[in-house]
């Protein structure tokens, strides 16, 4: 994420991803001048006001007074992994013409009456869920709530809007399929799921074509149900004031409907590593994913793992970070992240090299997973790695639209409102003992998939001298 | 909580103003306190109080850009700001990482066209440390040519990230302003290519960070939970001893607008879908055109609401998407400091030349030219500007940086506050006036960029 020229405001904060064998030997010596850190001030915690409507809609309101914006996300289950066998991706495209007109409005009133209010609104879906995310200003907490009520419930599917998200997708697809990391991260998926529904990443050409506004009306029937769904709200708002119109706009709101079949529960690792190649002809550089299913984020492994990532890496000084960028100048940008879902979890490891290095980089790669596991973290790894994330979790929820997105992938994952005040303690709880155990049981290197996609006849010697490889259909 | 804040009036909490030197804008909405201290070695530093979080952002903002970097050396001050994160005689390499994460904190560093910033935020807890830190990679570097060989690589491979394995590789940004500009300080590639990366020598990073790293050539931004007056005695503390040098001397910069139209046509080995980037060459900050000049990109280009996606996306569906404004993309109106252009980029159905699409989108500038803007757009776009500003002076980590920036560019941070009513002025008659002065065909340069087999055929 560092020194580059382009930013990105809240990637920062979920800021990338550790050093050499001979760094990882030698930490550095901490210069004689440097200042102690200050002693921490207490931790605030937020305050949320939570209300469940008759008709089971879940409200969750963080009144922050002072900065003078408000932002909302109404999220409903049902995502990629929802979407019918014969029309993978749907969700995307149902998400997409979402505020393309209502009974009451159109696209472009709905346009119009967001930017008067200094606002956008966009819907965006997960594996596991659909969001409608909206931000105005404060002062028009009122107009924002009713116009994302007013797309949750009412959203029309107008056949020539539609004819044009669907025509667009085709060349946003196209568009896609051009960069390095899509192939290979729908490869990655495949290899690690299967048939299983978290193995979709994008909608196909052929679920693109198939689409109408009737299937569109039909997917969006079986996901927005009030008693599926939750409202967030934070922003300079008053709660007890926002609550009886929050009431009033979603009153009408039924449960009529038949919702998504359950996601079947996440496959487990493979027994064995497993090597694909995507081929990119001309390619000058090699995109590595290295990754299997973990575990849910209610699971008691999810925090130990939080801070196991971090030490491997999730963190800019990090063991992986160190050795492939700081020390080999292999690549600019690596990383590991583990992603909950509602039903399982994915470790995944990165990093766009040079082609004439990717044999190398896998090799570090193996090494610093395997060392998780065959030895416990230094104290100082250890207290770095805490410190760090209780500091993320003190920077991200200063902000309104990061604490709505924690408190809605929260929801969806199965964790209640008060997971984000029980964040901190459960990182410090952490020992080193668990940090090792879960390098033992989730990041040994014979139980990972590694797709790795560039100019296969360059890379393809390179990744064969660690196993078998196949070559992806994609 | 506090207070009992009705949602449906004004909801904006008076924010504490900082004692001693403040300034705060008398303008309605939301104000910023700013506390500003110079040093006696020249060394500008703006504090701005905001207790609601016990965090702190900071940025340290050095006066030197891509149009500064010398000839020769295109990417240089880019590859600089690497050799800033590589260690210190007294802080070897690793510790500026792990002392920042180990604080709680994160960290980033970024060269635009005027200026080089480096940003942290962290819990209060870790500023006296963040801030020796930064203090000892302003005092001196480790100029060991291991460490320029390692960023070296790294910088390439950022670069083949961005650029040369990916579709369109930026060429919105370098090549368009290759073909606009006339001067080197503002036509050639900040990213810099790969020959003169190798040319860099140990002996360039040593005298760019005497010239342009030193505290009368810096500002320190801070925002968060501190007090004004403890930031200014620790910073001089820190920083006091730090020794000011010559004052780097300013190329001119100025650009001319543009006589004749300028095109380029090019082949894109990754794309699928064809592209077409075009820019106005625009007048300079300070120019009373240059506002306006802002509210006209948004207009045209910023978001669902825009005129173009509407005639354009929607409408006439030519556009798959659209992106833009005044000094996009690597910034915003309030972060240059110098000649820049009003871009549009989009990507485009292949039902038509690039010439087509260039067209379209000049017959919807004519028509502003032509007949002007309503009042209720002109003011739901002012509405919508004023907001996004405040949406990127949330996080205090940016807060900072706006502010420092603000103080590098214009030598006075608390003009932040005045933006907002500076953007409220904007009259429709300005934009008209604006549209049809700068956004026209001989001022113009677009670049067309094709997929490989398309400009193959299209070449024929």
């Amino acid at each position: 994420m560092r020194a580059r020229t382009f930013r990105v405001s809240l990637a920062l904060l979920a800021a990338v991803v550790a050093s050499s064998a001979a760094v990882a030997k030698q930490p550095p010596v901490m210069p004689k001048g440097l200042p102690a850190f200050g002693a921490d001030k207490p931790l605030p915690v937020p305050t949320i006001v939570t209300e469940t409507l008759p008709n089971g809609l879940m409200v969750w309101i963080v009144p922050r007074p002072g900065f003078p914006k408000v932002d909302a996300s109404l999220v409903v289950r049902g995502g990629y992994a929802a979407d019918p066998r014969d029309l993978p991706g749907v969700s995307h495209l149902m998400a997409t013409a979402l505020k393309e007109g209502t009974a009451a409005r159109t696209s472009k009133q709905i346009a119009e009456q967001m930017q008067a209010i200094g606002g956008t609104i966009d819907a965006t879906n997960s594996d596991d869920a659909t969001f409608i995310s909206a931000d105005a200003l404060a002062t028009d907490a009122a107009t924002l709530v009713e116009i994302v009520a007013d797309v949750a419930q009412h959203a029309a599917f107008p056949k020539d809007e539609v004819d044009l998200v669907k025509e667009n997708a085709l060349q946003e697809l196209k568009e896609k399929a051009s960069r390095p990391e899509f192939a290979v991260q729908a490869a990655f998926r495949t290899a690690i799921y299967g048939d299983h529904p978290y193995h979709v990443v994008a909608p196909t050409e052929e679920s693109i074509e198939k689409v109408t506004p009737e299937l569109l009306k039909a997917e969006h029937a079986r996901r927005f149900l009030p008693d599926r769904a939750l409202l967030v709200v934070a922003g300079a708002v008053d709660a007890e004031t926002l609550k009886p119109f929050i009431r009033k706009v979603f009153a009408g709101w039924s449960n009529a409907g038949q919702a998504t079949a359950a996601t079947p529960p996440s496959p487990a690792a493979r027994d064995a590593r497993t090597f694909v190649l995507v081929n990119r002809t001309g390619s000058v550089q090699a995109e590595i994913r290295v990754g299997r299913p973990t575990m849910k984020a209610t699971d008691a492994d999810f925090y130990p793992m939080v801070v196991a990532n971090t030490i491997f890496g999730g963190a800019f000084a990090s063991r992986l970070t160190d050795n492939i960028r700081e020390d080999k100048g292999y690549t600019y940008s690596p990383g590991s992240t583990n992603q909950p879902h509602e039903q399982g979890g994915l470790l995944q490891v990165r990093a766009a090299v040079r082609t004439d290095v990717t044999a190398g980089t896998l090799l570090e790669i193996f090494y610093e997973l395997d060392r998780m596991g065959a030895n416990l973290p230094t104290d100082e790894e250890l207290a770095r790695a805490k410190r760090y994330q209780n500091g993320l979790y003190l920077l991200t929820n200063s902000l309104n639209g990061a604490v709505v997105n924690t408190l809605a992938t929260n929801w969806v994952n199965g964790l209640p409102p008060s997971a984000l005040a029980e964040f901190v303690p459960k990182i410090n709880a952490v020992t080193a003992e668990q940090v090792q155990g879960i390098g033992r049981k989730y990041m040994s290197s014979l139980t990972q998939t590694v797709v790795v996609g560039g100019d296969a006849a360059k890379i393809q010697p390179a990744v064969a001298q660690f196993g078998t490889v196949t070559m992806s259909q994609r | 909580m506090r207070g009992h804040l009705a949602m449906v009036v004004a909801l904006v909490a008076a924010i504490p103003l900082a004692a001693g030197q403040v300034a705060a804008a008398q303008a309605p909405g939301w104000v910023i306190p700013t506390a500003v201290k110079k040093l006696p070695n020249g060394l500008t530093v703006v504090v701005s109080e905001d207790h609601s979080s016990p965090t702190f952002g900071l940025s340290v903002v050095y006066k030197v850009g891509f149009r500064l970097e010398p000839k020769g050396r295109t990417g240089f001050a880019h590859l600089f700001e690497h050799m800033m994160f590589e260690g210190t005689p007294d802080s070897p390499k690793g510790v500026f990482n792990r002392v920042i994460e180990g604080g709680g904190g994160v960290n980033n560093g970024s060269t635009r066209f005027d200026y080089t910033d480096y940003i942290e935020s962290a819990p209060v807890s870790a500023l006296e440390p963040v801030l020796w830190l930064e203090a000892d990679r302003m005092r001196a570097l480790d100029l060991s040519i291991e460490n320029l060989n390692n960023q070296r690589d790294v910088v390439k491979e950022e670069i083949r990230v961005n650029v040369k394995n990916r579709p369109y590789g930026l060429f919105f940004w370098t090549d368009l302003c290759g073909l606009a500009f006339d001067r080197w300080e503002n036509a050639h590639d900040g990213y810099g290519s790969f020959t003169d990366l190798d040319a860099a020598k140990i002996e360039d990073v040593r005298a760019f960070h005497t010239t342009f790293y030193a505290p009368n050539n810096a500002v320190i931004g801070i925002a968060g939970d501190v007090k004004a007056d403890d930031v200014f005695a620790l910073v001089e503390k820190l920083f006091g001893g730090i020794p000011p040098q010559a004052a780097p001397t300013q190329p001119q910069l100025s650009e001319k607008l543009g006589e004749k139209e300028r095109t380029l046509t090019q082949s894109d080995q990754f794309a699928q879908v064809p592209a077409v980037a075009i820019g106005y060459r625009m007048p300079e900050p300070g120019n009373p055109d240059y506002i306006p000049a802002w509210v006209l990109g948004d207009l045209l280009v910023s978001g669902d609401a825009s005129r173009l996606y509407q005639s354009l996306i929607k409408g006439k569906e030519l556009f798959i998407n659209l992106d833009g404004g005044l000094h996009w993309p690597l910034g915003n109106a309030i972060t240059n400091g110098g000649p820049t252009m009003l871009v549009i980029f989009g990507l485009y159905k292949p039902v038509g030349p690039g010439a087509q699409m260039v067209d379209a989108v000049q017959h919807e500038i004519d028509a502003i030219a032509k007949d002007g803007v309503g009042k209720a757009e002109l003011e739901r776009v002012k509405t919508k500007m004023i907001s996004d500003l405040y949406t990127n002076l949330e996080m205090l980590i940016y807060r900072a940086d706006a502010l420092a920036v603000r103080q590098a560019l214009t030598g006075d941070a608390a003009s932040i506050n005045q933006v907002p009513a500076q953007i409220a002025a904007v009259s429709a008659s300005d934009i008209k006036r604006v549209a049809a002065k700068y956004l026209t065909v001989p001022n113009r340069s677009w670049i067309d960029r094709l997929p490989a087999a398309k400009a193959q055929a299209a070449a024929k």
